[in-house]
């Protein structure tokens, strides 16, 4: 079965809940690289990433029948990735990233700098997945497609308010305990 | 200023987001030195937090698509079970859904009892079933990585000389803490190989591990291990004229892991490696993981405990390389404070630090070749030594082979390494090409040597040779053309107890 190019995002909904796996694929395609982010972002790790994300769209997909509207499908989409990530990172173990190899020259900053702003980006990550599980969420959400508080809220199914407190305290921490980071300079 | 009069965190962080998000926040910011630090903090951290990452991979929604399929997991609008008063959908279970027929299902449908039991209780049921199983298989899987664990047996491994590891190097960037020293640290773990022990007190289940993705059996137990070759190079530590860092410490370090899992996951959970690396550094662990999509992926965690902060353990292990291959997906255990006595396969490779290329310079140290190694937190090498661990009798340690060599290892001229006939132990030393750097100083020095020879070099090239027996160290220094004279060129011998900075330059 062709699809209409023109289809619907409720539309698309409808034939994937009915199996159509074209439909099915047309529907989630342009979350792919959002889920991939939220699921770098948890794990930090490209390949966990891809474990993550394809995990969160097997969930999604399995879940797709359950939903009934009554939120923003592309919200519905998030928070379903985001507690699929979040779980799912818990039963990985803790790994710290590794920089591709140094084989080519590298017309860009000196190891020395490199080494600094890749330390920082893993500190910062590694402080992202020590906060709390509500601010991590938010911080998350923020951060990975700065999705507006209102969003943030629905996806979290918290007040909005909630939400911008959770952010800026969430942030609050991050800045604290990386103070020492950023003292020596080490902004990318 | 006082406190209260200072912009709140949740308008600086929406400054930091967006440019004026804030009701005039310039006159404040550019008075107030506190704000405007926060605020380039906060900016800071954004910038950070949001730096790009790579695209998703190609394919990974067709896979995920591909796994529901598989796993039965799209759920069909016809396939949909609802109770008699059609007021409640169920979950349709493994029989029910997708759209092949089950055999025999159909001269049940009509059955109230039967679809009613289907669907209430047979989930339930299985899923019951499923957690017994995997509990049952965990509680095995843990008491098989226990007995492996706790094996007093230790592996034997054989070398064969002619294996190589061929795996391009890994760049492994860490900072140590600041309590212990300040600056980067570039570690390049240059080879990774996975070698296969054989531990045969215990083998209760057979197990596969992807080599090179084709799947070798081993038995349950079975130790696997890899030697790492570690180059460290330390900001500060041996910095040149030319204000270009550079300074190699070397180590190589064996490791083992016991296989806990069926290697369908191909995975081995347990990996830290304890490495000497730079002076004044603590052990540093790094952890090796074994990506599930086969990839090659070892990553640097680097924990540097103080100095006897942790417990000790010691052990000894006679290690003797059987069989390897190049594959990094390894984790592997060294915990401090462990005696080794390797047998290994080295190849050490330098690397430029600074400056616009990277360039990879190798040196070459042909196999076997033997020495100790004593993880030591508090007891750091030296920088640029490749240390052997002092008061441990080395069965026998021939630096360079051929005492005299008719040719120059190196010679600016002729790129190619000249290769002495191979000897009983250590063959020789090669220094390859370097187009814009001499080497201005090659020291083997051996506190029971009888000969030690470090350095010829006059512009044209520079030999190291060298015999001893016995714990000893082996260092090189790299100098770029400018800061080298002719002087610097000449022989030199550094008795051994110089410190190795006095011969730096």
């Amino acid at each position: 079965m062709i699809l209409d190019d023109t289809l619907s995002e409720s539309a698309l909904i409808e034939q994937a809940q009915a199996g159509q796996v074209e439909a099915l694929a047309r529907l989630l395609n342009p979350y792919r690289e959002s889920i991939f982010r939220l699921a770098y972002r948890v794990c930090g790790r490209p390949d966990d990433a891809e474990d993550l994300a394809q995990d969160a769209l097997v969930r999604i997909i399995h879940g797709l029948p359950k939903y009934r509207g009554g939120c923003e499908f592309r919200t519905w989409v998030y928070r379903v990735a985001l507690h699929s990530c979040l779980s799912g990172r818990t039963r990985s173990r803790e790994t710290a990233p590794l920089p591709e190899s140094l084989e080519t020259a590298d017309p860009g900053p000196g190891p020395e700098t490199l080494a600094i702003q890749s330390d920082l980006r893993r500190q910062v990550e590694k402080e992202i997945q020590r906060l709390p599980r509500a601010y991590r969420a938010a911080v998350l959400l923020r951060l990975t497609d700065e999705l507006s508080y209102a969003e943030i809220a629905e996806t979290l199914e918290i007040p909005v308010a909630t939400a911008l407190t959770r952010v800026h305290r969430g942030m609050k921490r991050l800045r604290a305990r990386l103070q020492p980071w950023l003292d020596e300079g080490g902004q990318p | 200023m006082n406190r209260a009069q200072h912009l709140s965190d949740a308008a600086l962080i929406a400054a930091a987001e967006r440019a004026g998000a804030i009701a005039d926040p310039a006159d404040h910011l550019e008075n107030c030195e506190s704000c405007a630090r926060r605020l380039a903090e906060y900016r800071a951290l954004l910038a950070t937090a949001r730096a790009p990452i790579p695209p998703a991979p190609k394919g990974l929604l067709e896979r995920a698509i591909a796994r529901a399929e598989t796993e039965g997991e799209i759920i069909h609008a016809h396939d949909r079970i609802t109770d008699h008063e059609g007021e409640k959908e169920m979950i349709p279970n493994a029989f029910t859904s997708g759209n092949a027929p089950v055999p025999g299902a159909e001269s049940l449908r009509g059955f109230g009892l039967f679809k009613k039991f289907k669907a209430r209780w047979l989930p339930e049921i299985a899923a019951t079933a499923i957690v017994i199983a995997t509990l049952g298989l965990w509680m095995q899987q843990r008491l098989t990585a226990e007995r492996a664990d706790l094996s007093p047996t230790l592996p034997t491994i054989t070398l064969h000389p002619d294996h190589r590891f061929d795996h391009a190097p890994i760049i492994w960037e860490t900072r140590k803490p600041r309590s212990v020293v300040t600056g980067p640290v570039r570690v390049t773990l240059t080879r990774v190989a996975l070698l296969k022990v054989r531990a045969e007190d215990f083998s209760h289940k057979p197990y596969t591990l992807l080599i090179d993705g084709a799947v070798t059996p081993l038995k349950s137990g079975t130790l696997i291990g890899g030697i790492l070759l570690v180059e460290a190079n330390n900001r500060g530590i041996t910095t040149c004229d030319s204000g270009w860092s550079f300074g190699a410490s070397h180590a190589i370090t064996s490791f083992r892991a016991a296989l806990e899992r069926d290697s369908s996951v191909a995975r081995v959970p347990v990996i830290t490696v304890g490495v000497f690396t730079a002076p004044a550094s603590a052990m540093q662990r790094i952890r090796l993981t074994l990506g599930r999509s086969g990839t090659v992926e070892a990553t640097g965690s680097v924990a540097l405990p103080a100095p006897n902060s942790e417990p000790r353990r010691k052990g000894a292990w006679r290690i003797i390389i059987d069989h390897f291959k190049v594959n990094p997906q390894v984790q592997v255990t060294l915990p401090d404070n462990t005696l080794l006595r390797v047998s290994a396969l080295a190849r050490v490779r330098i690397q430029e630090s600074g400056g616009r290329s990277h360039a990879m310079y190798p040196i070459d140290v042909e196999p076997p070749w033997t020495w100790s190694y004593l993880s030591q937190s508090s007891r750091p090498l030296a920088p640029g030594w490749l240390s052997l661990a002092s008061g441990i009798a080395l069965p026998e340690l021939d630096a360079f082979g051929d005492p005299t060599p008719s040719k120059p290892l190196f010679h600016p001229a002729d790129p190619r390494p000249t290769r002495p006939a191979p000897a009983r132990f250590l063959d020789h030393v090669t220094l390859d090409y370097v187009p814009d750097w001499y080497v201005t100083a090659v020291t083997a020095r051996f506190p029971s040597m009888s000969v030690s020879r470090e350095v010829r070099g006059a512009g044209a090239g520079v030999e190291a040779r060298g015999t001893g027996r016995g714990a000893g160290r082996l260092s090189f220094v790299l100098r770029p053309p400018s800061s080298v004279r002719a002087s610097r060129l000449a022989p030199t011998y550094t008795p051994p107890s110089t410190p190795f900075r006095n011969h730096r330059r």
